[in-house]
């Protein structure tokens, strides 16, 4: 379902058919927000099972412009340790194929905590949540260049 | 007549092509001068003021003039530089390049061409060059240890794992340095030994000596300016477990390793290191070595007669290199992420910041013309190295680079420990 319908739902100030008509203003004030009610609640259903990460509170996906951000981020600063093309160094691989079967929570928190006992430091507040989410996604896929 | 070969850049093919037609029969001598070298070289002249960049983003190199501070011309094709370093031969007219995907590869600096390139591991992390210049040593990542090249041919003459006796592991390679007498000393980040390889009897048959225990994770490592010593910096020692330095006296390797420092920074907060600090040149005014701070926003001074830390100097960010200047009268600092837009300068004598600049975002790495009157310094994200007097700091001139980490000039080819 697409998202920009599930907003216009949602607009409170939208009028309603009721409204429109005005047959009587408490009945057409009683019905309107029933029906503003109901599509607001469908449409948090309809969000919570589309998009279940954004239902419990994650932040959003970075912009656009943050994300080329990120990827230049990931292959220079993390290259230091990790690799330009993420195979390893100083640090362990990163490549797609490295992560298979490893808990992105885990990689996650390792991004914004580091890790005792290695070299891996942790990266608040340079990176935020949705960034360390959106690089440990983008990772298990194949980084992008 | 060999020379007449040399030029292979296709411009030059083609110019070599005409010029040979027209001048086939009478003025074959004057085609051979013109021919010898490229563009950039069309006379006679040494290599004491060359050098290169390693551009990490591309896979190449470019060669530079430090007399014209110029680019000369670009060398593509060396694979992944993402972490890189390069050695030079003994007559300083070739460079080994050490690269990340365990690329070797050896450049004629007065041709620009690669004259050889092998793949020598899956990971490596630099490299070393003998007393004598006979022999290349990579340190390897993966699989750990190190391999031993002939500099003329590459041809593989023997290698070393770095398999733990102790641990049963094999470890990673790091701060691989050349010793004198075709000896090379080198550290195990996992197993945190220290090893030497003499390979002065044989170089088919290394004689590896190992020191263990030498403690947690070293990172880096130098040899002294002298020869002397051999200083890995340990990751894993002192307060919250960063820093710390492991010392082997290379005069005297049956004394073994020495810890020093080992309370340095225990019971304090460090800062995350977002970028290993480079263990490269050694400054020393007096007894006092300069040494970049694990963790922390100062450069360490260690008085090196009892190698008990003696001062701090408070700077802009985490050191990545502190390089002294070839007098030893300044040294230059660089450093870790978000700090890395900034260098500064310290005086010495006096320990006191001189001065403070920006080049841009992500400073890498400075290099001293031989004898120190100008650095270098790569600025990645600036695409630029820019070239600076040394004295009154003045920028003399900028060169553009893609994504330029390492510099590296010739006169390390007569240099101690690289």
């Amino acid at each position: 379902m697409p998202r920009h319908s599930c907003r216009n739902c949602r607009t409170p100030d939208t009028p309603t058919q009721a409204e429109v008509f005005k047959p009587n203003p408490m009945l057409a004030l009683g019905l309107g927000l029933v029906v503003i009610t109901f599509f607001a609640v469908a449409m948090l259903a309809l969000t919570a099972l589309v998009h279940p990460a954004q239902a419990a509170d994650l932040p959003a996906t970075p912009s656009a412009e943050r994300q080329h951000e990120l990827t230049r981020f990931v292959r220079q600063e993390c290259g230091f340790c990790h690799g330009i093309h993420l195979t390893g160094g100083l640090g362990s691989p990163l490549t797609a194929e490295a992560l298979v079967g490893k808990s992105s929570d885990a990689l996650e928190a390792s991004i914004l905590y580091g890790r005792t006992g290695t070299a891996m430091p942790g990266w608040m507040p340079h990176l935020n949540e949705s960034d360390a989410n959106w690089i440990v996604t983008a990772l298990m896929k194949g980084f992008p260049e | 007549m060999t020379m007449c070969r040399s030029p292979k850049s296709v411009g030059a093919n083609l110019f070599a092509q005409t010029l040979a037609k027209m001048r086939m029969n009478s003025h074959l001598l004057l085609a051979c001068a013109v021919l010898a070298l490229p563009a950039f070289a069309q006379e006679l002249r040494g290599t004491g003021d060359l050098g290169l960049v390693i551009e990490r983003a591309k896979g190449s190199v470019q060669l530079l003039d430090t007399s014209k501070k110029t680019g000369l011309q670009r060398i593509e094709g060396l694979g992944d530089l993402s972490h890189a370093s390069a050695v030079f031969s003994r007559d300083a007219r070739y460079a080994f390049i050490f690269g990340r995907d365990g690329g070797l590869t050896k450049i004629d600096l007065l041709t620009g061409n690669i004259v050889k390139r092998i793949i020598q591991s899956g990971n490596s992390i630099g490299g070393a060059i003998s007393q004598d210049g006979s022999i290349l040593a990579a340190a390897n990542y993966k699989p750990g240890g190190v391999k031993f090249f002939d500099s003329e041919t590459l041809e593989l003459l023997s290698e070393v794992s770095a398999r733990s006796a102790i641990t049963g592991e094999l470890s990673k390679v790091i701060g691989l340095e050349e010793a004198a007498g075709n000896r090379f000393t080198f550290s195990l980040f996992e197993a945190g030994e220290i090893w030497q390889a003499d390979l002065s009897k044989d170089p088919k048959n290394p004689v590896i000596t190992r020191h263990t225990g030498i403690g947690k994770e070293p990172y880096d490592a130098l040899v002294t300016g002298d020869g002397r010593w051999y200083i890995a910096g340990l990751f894993g020692e002192g307060g919250n477990g960063k820093g710390g330095i492991a010392v082997l006296d290379l005069w005297h390797p049956e004394r073994g390793v020495k810890r020093a420092l080992p309370d340095y920074g225990r019971g304090e907060q460090k800062l995350p290191v977002y970028k290993m600090p480079h263990l490269e040149t050694w400054a020393v005014a007096g007894n006092l070595a300069f040494i970049p701070g694990v963790g922390r926003h100062e450069v360490v001074l260690v008085d090196i007669s009892t190698w008990q830390k003696v001062g701090t100097i408070p700077v802009a960010g985490q050191p990545v290199f502190v390089m002294a200047e070839p007098t030893g009268r300044k040294l230059w600092v660089n450093f870790a992420f978000p700090h890395y837009d900034t260098v500064q300068v310290i005086d010495v004598e006096s320990q006191a910041i001189v001065h403070t600049m920006k080049p841009g975002k992500a400073v890498l790495h400075m290099e001293f013309t031989p004898r120190g009157e100008h650095v270098w310094i790569s600025v990645r994200d600036e695409n630029r190295i820019q070239v600076h007097d040394t004295a009154s700091f003045e920028k003399l001139a900028e060169i553009p680079a893609q994504s330029p980490s390492g510099i590296f000039f010739s006169s390390r080819a007569h240099r101690f420990g690289l």
